[in-house]
């Protein structure tokens, strides 16, 4: 079975997603922590998208205020100022999405994709066996982006 | 003007996916799931649907088939992070242009629509889609050669539509014979003959490698190709790895199948040299631009030939050449150049339609022309 992507495959994966689709490159931040770090910062927003399957999985991203207004915009071709609530969500939730499908194949997973949903907190984090992140800056702001992949037990 | 839907759950995708349709100058509409997307089929006609595959309320793969149950057979190109093979084979059993994974790049999205809307023109205008050929059962008064007969391309898929896709796409001289089981391309393999096999990778309760070797014992000149999703990891290692000659992706493109064509079955040289005449012959293909890019590439050696058997000048025989104003007059002077390097003239025998096209253009005016190929072996008139 192969092994959870590292940070530096995550951080590789998103940033040819986010550079495929709109142009912005990201890399691991210098300080990586250990532990949940999307937790312990307390981003501003953070939607996760499920994998069940013979190897259950959950893809997580989540983004501080700016990250998130920045990723909205570059998604939607407009001012980070004019991006709403919904709009933040909307473009997180395709990210995650695609991300869930990049990393879904670099593991070799025939699962099929979940719909993906705002997590408050840690519900739904609760239960994770194993799990890998990347802490991530980029664009011209250096916003922060935290990516994380969680391997549950299987059902 | 080309009218698209768009059916994703996100905005941002519908936002970026209209951007580009409008950019090409077509018009578009969106949807957010799959019922709203089936209302606005029923509402209007569309030329291309790009349809995400997991949705709320009516996913991807649920709406095209309530289409196709509807007999709308609007084309469909699915743009989707999704590669779960069962979903894959799903759409494809209903019928996909193209299969794009995300991300893509806009240029890319261009391209594929593009590509999808000229393909099903072509196919609609140039070639009647054909029932598969089943093989042929021997007449009760056939000859052994008759029963015999090689048969140029053997499909075996549990999918009936992916042999009746390849038909739609491969030239009519190719002859088709379509397998749905292990055991029929058994049985079909000790009755004929077959150049090529091609072998679903896919097949419910069937090893595609087990199966071909168990074929190459009956068909040791054929060569055996594993058919297989694009989402497959490694497909042409792991082809090779187990004894296959090579891949073929699903869903098709034109490239790929021009490319088999051309490999496997095209044994008539483009171009035939006797003595100095190079005789090109004519364009039986589906990408025109492809075949005078081939001549191109093809034309250098054998005027290097006509050079090194000490002729003086090349007689190009370029009748069968289809006389197209926009790409005759920059192919002939890539063809006079290479001539020049090797201190040959060049002489061009062709219709008088052709010769109109040469005289129009500044740089080719002044070629030698000549309506027929004794023509030319008596040389200009002085």
């Amino acid at each position: 079975m192969a092994e959870l992507p590292s940070s530096e495959t995550l951080a590789r994966l998103v940033s040819n997603i986010t550079r495929t689709m709109f142009g912005m490159s990201f890399m691991l931040a210098a300080q990586e922590r250990d532990g949940l770090p999307w937790l312990d910062a307390q981003p501003w927003r953070t939607l996760c998208l499920p994998i069940p399957g013979g190897r259950p999985l959950t893809v997580l991203i989540a983004t501080d205020q700016q990250g998130a207004l920045a990723l909205g915009g570059a998604m939607f071709s407009c001012p980070p100022n004019e991006v709403d609530r919904a709009m933040v969500d909307d473009a997180l939730g395709e990210l995650v999405n695609i991300i869930a499908g990049q990393i879904k194949i670099a593991l070799g997973l025939d699962q099929a994709l979940g719909l993906p949903r705002v997590l408050e907190g840690a519900a739904g984090v609760e239960g994770t066996q194993a799990w890998r992140s990347a802490t991530l800056e980029g664009g011209s702001n250096k916003v922060m982006v935290w990516v994380a992949v969680m391997e549950h037990p299987p059902v | 003007m080309p009218r698209i839907l768009t059916v994703d759950d996100s905005r941002a995708i519908r936002s970026i996916v209209s951007k580009q349709v409008l950019a090409l100058g077509f018009e578009v509409d969106e949807a957010e799931d799959g019922v709203q997307g089936l209302a606005r089929l029923a509402a209007q006609s569309f030329d291309l649907v790009l349809l995400d595959v997991t949705m709320p309320v009516l996913d991807g793969p649920g709406m095209l088939a309530k289409m196709r149950e509807q007999g709308i057979t609007t084309p469909v190109l699915m743009l989707t992070s999704e590669s779960k093979r069962s979903v894959v084979t799903s759409v494809m059993k209903n019928g996909i242009e193209d299969y794009i994974l995300k991300p893509f790049q806009p240029d890319e999205l261009r391209s594929k629509i593009l590509k999808a809307l000229r393909m099903t023109t072509t196919i609609v205008a140039a070639t009647p889609i054909m029932t598969p050929v089943a093989p042929p059962a021997p007449a009760p008064n056939a000859s052994p050669a008759e029963d015999e007969k090689t048969i140029d391309l053997l499909v075996i898929d549990d999918m009936e539509n992916v042999s009746k896709k390849l038909r739609t796409l491969l030239p009519a001289r190719v002859s088709l014979a379509h397998t749905l089981t292990s055991q029929t391309a058994l049985t079909s393999c000790r009755e004929h003959a077959y150049k090529v096999i091609l072998i679903d990778y896919d097949m419910h309760d069937v090893n595609s490698a087990v199966l071909m070797n168990q074929l190459k014992k009956l068909q040791p000149s054929a060569a055996f190709l594993v058919l297989c999703l694009r989402t497959t990891n490694d497909a042409t290692r792991e082809a090779k790895e187990k004894g296959f000659d090579g891949v073929m992706f699903k869903p098709f493109d034109t490239a790929s199948i021009d490319d088999f064509v051309l490999k496997y079955f095209d044994n008539q040289a483009l171009i035939d040299v006797a003595d100095n005449v190079l005789s090109i012959e004519g364009y039986n293909g589906r990408d025109l631009e492809r075949y005078y890019r081939r001549i191109d590439n093809l034309i250098e050696k054998c005027l290097a030939d006509v050079g090194g058997a000490c002729y003086d000048e090349a007689i190009i025989d370029v009748s069968k050449v289809p006389a197209r104003p926009d790409r005759i007059p920059k192919l002939m002077m890539s063809i006079a150049s290479k001539a020049k390097e090797i201190g040959l003239s060049l002489w061009l025998v062709g219709t008088p339609e052709m010769r109109r096209i040469m005289k129009n253009f500044t740089d080719t005016a002044a070629l030698p022309f000549f309506d027929t190929v004794d023509a030319a072996k008596r040389g200009p008139v002085q």
